[in-house]
């Protein structure tokens, strides 16, 4: 992952990565697994120093295996969780419309997956589909929001 | 694919599962478009952040993804009938079971894989195992915990395996691989196997018993039944012979009914974490393993 800033990029290369892998597993036994998640460990990382260096001709392998900017940058947005975020979102969920903020509340601060939380609170697809992207679009014109997500991205 | 794809990058991060083909497509675009890849960063980013680590769904989507890639099958109908038709028979085929034949509970499921089938009902954890209950493993390995008040045996299920549990103390095996595994024992241990397209419950064809604390496995190959002792002692019986199996020994069934001596166990005989020897199954552990790495490394870890 270190590799690739881009979350984009990164689906990317594990998926090339594993596609890789499934094309080569005419090398592998799988009688002997001891030695199979080993491989699987080096062929991928091997994979994505190659894409890694189509995407960055003048790069070094050291210099991609460096991460890019201090730990504070290195630590992806994820790591930005924080009393602050949690107010944010609290804040965010209170303007919403009753009818979105009990699916808000589900998949955000529950933690549930949207399908299971459109069977808990027996929505139909199509209303889902409809709620889904109103949150979302939200979301992405929230400030606050986009300034913390601006902060905790890598430069 | 031409213009800007703002709306289904939108959809995709939410839930939305396109066919190979479209996902292909997809990514073709995102891969040459800097104004939707920055889109999709954002998006996702904006709900990793706010779903704690991980977007909502993004291990489901990456999973469908990578299992596609190497076996690709059709997105799910919108109206999952046939799920909703073969769910309502089954639930028929366990109400009638149950009402008519009420069995005693032998034991729970431990660890159920993906595909465990129990009387012909999807099974998950703790799904309780009753008497002469059919178990059926699909790719992946499942346990099974045989309890009583006095004691307690684990069964371990392989891919592709098929058991019929009799009792607390009496296994069948019809198909596959199990591994059986006995603390202290109170009771004689039997493992039961039929011969090779014998319907369940048909002819026997081999009997393996233990006494003894001890590990044990038995296997139906194609062409023969392997039995190897891991710990402890086990008597086989066929139907002409039968051998004593101590620690790391193992003997064969034939088609034509013999049974070999006992000799020193096969290389991989009691190796057990080596997939369900097809690459399928192989390809399922790396990706297990990826997926793995890929939610640590989305985590932060």
């Amino acid at each position: 992952m270190q590799y690739f800033q881009s979350p984009f990029e990164q689906e990317d290369a594990v998926q090339e990565a594993f596609a890789h892998v499934y094309a080569h597993l005419d090398a592998v036994d799988p009688l002997r697994a001891e030695s199979i998640p080993g491989w699987v460990v080096t062929t991928s990382r091997n994979r994505m120093l190659d894409l890694a260096r189509q995407k960055r001709p003048g790069s070094t392998t050291v210099e991609l295996t460096e991460e890019v900017g201090g730990e504070e940058d290195a630590r992806g947005p994820e790591a930005v969780v924080s009393e602050e975020l949690k107010g944010v979102l609290a804040r965010f969920e209170e303007k919403l419309k009753p009818a979105y903020r009990s699916y808000f509340r589900a998949v955000f601060i529950e933690g549930r997956d949207w399908e299971e939380a459109r069977v808990a609170l027996k929505l139909s697809r199509l209303r889902t589909k409809y709620l889904k992207s109103v949150l979302l679009k939200l979301l992405q014109r929230h400030g606050p929001l986009l300034e913390i997500l601006g902060r905790g991205r890598p430069s | 694919m031409s213009g800007h794809v703002i709306g289904l990058i939108d959809e995709v991060l939410t839930g939305r599962v396109l066919s190979a083909d479209s996902d292909a497509e997809f990514r073709a675009h995102l891969r040459s478009c800097d104004a939707c890849r920055a889109h999709y960063d954002q998006s996702l980013n904006l709900l990793r952040l706010t779903g704690g680590g991980r977007a909502p769904g993004e291990l489901e989507r990456l999973t469908i993804r990578a299992v596609r890639l190497v076996k690709p099958t059709a997105p799910p109908s919108v109206w999952p009938w046939k799920s909703v038709l073969a769910g309502t028979f089954a639930l028929a085929a366990v109400l009638i079971t149950v009402v008519a034949w009420p069995r005693a509970q032998i034991g729970v499921v431990l660890q159920a894989g993906k595909g465990l089938v129990v009387d012909g009902v999807a099974a998950n954890k703790d799904t309780v195992i009753l008497e002469g209950a059919l178990v059926t493993t699909d790719k992946e390995d499942s346990a099974v915990l045989l309890r009583d008040e006095q004691h307690k045996r684990g069964v371990l299920l392989r891919g592709n395996t098929t058991v019929r549990l009799v009792s607390m103390d009496e296994v069948e095996l019809v198909s596959g691989r199990v591994r059986l595994q006995v603390k202290d024992p109170k009771e004689s241990l039997v493992v039961r196997t039929t011969s090779a397209g014998a319907p369940a419950g048909g002819n026997e064809s081999l009997r393996v018993v233990q006494d003894t604390a001890g590990v044990f496995i038995v296997e139906q190959k194609p062409a023969s039944t392997l039995v190897a002792v891991h710990q402890g002692r086990v008597v086989v019986r066929s139907a002409s012979t039968s051998v004593e199996l101590n620690e790391g020994q193992e003997a064969e069934l034939t088609p034509n009914g013999g049974l070999s001596v006992a000799r020193p166990v096969a290389g991989n005989s009691l190796i057990e974490d080596r997939g369900d020897g097809t690459v399928w199954g192989a390809i399922l552990r790396f990706l297990r393993q990826l997926l793995d790495v890929i939610t640590k490394a989305l985590a932060g870890d």
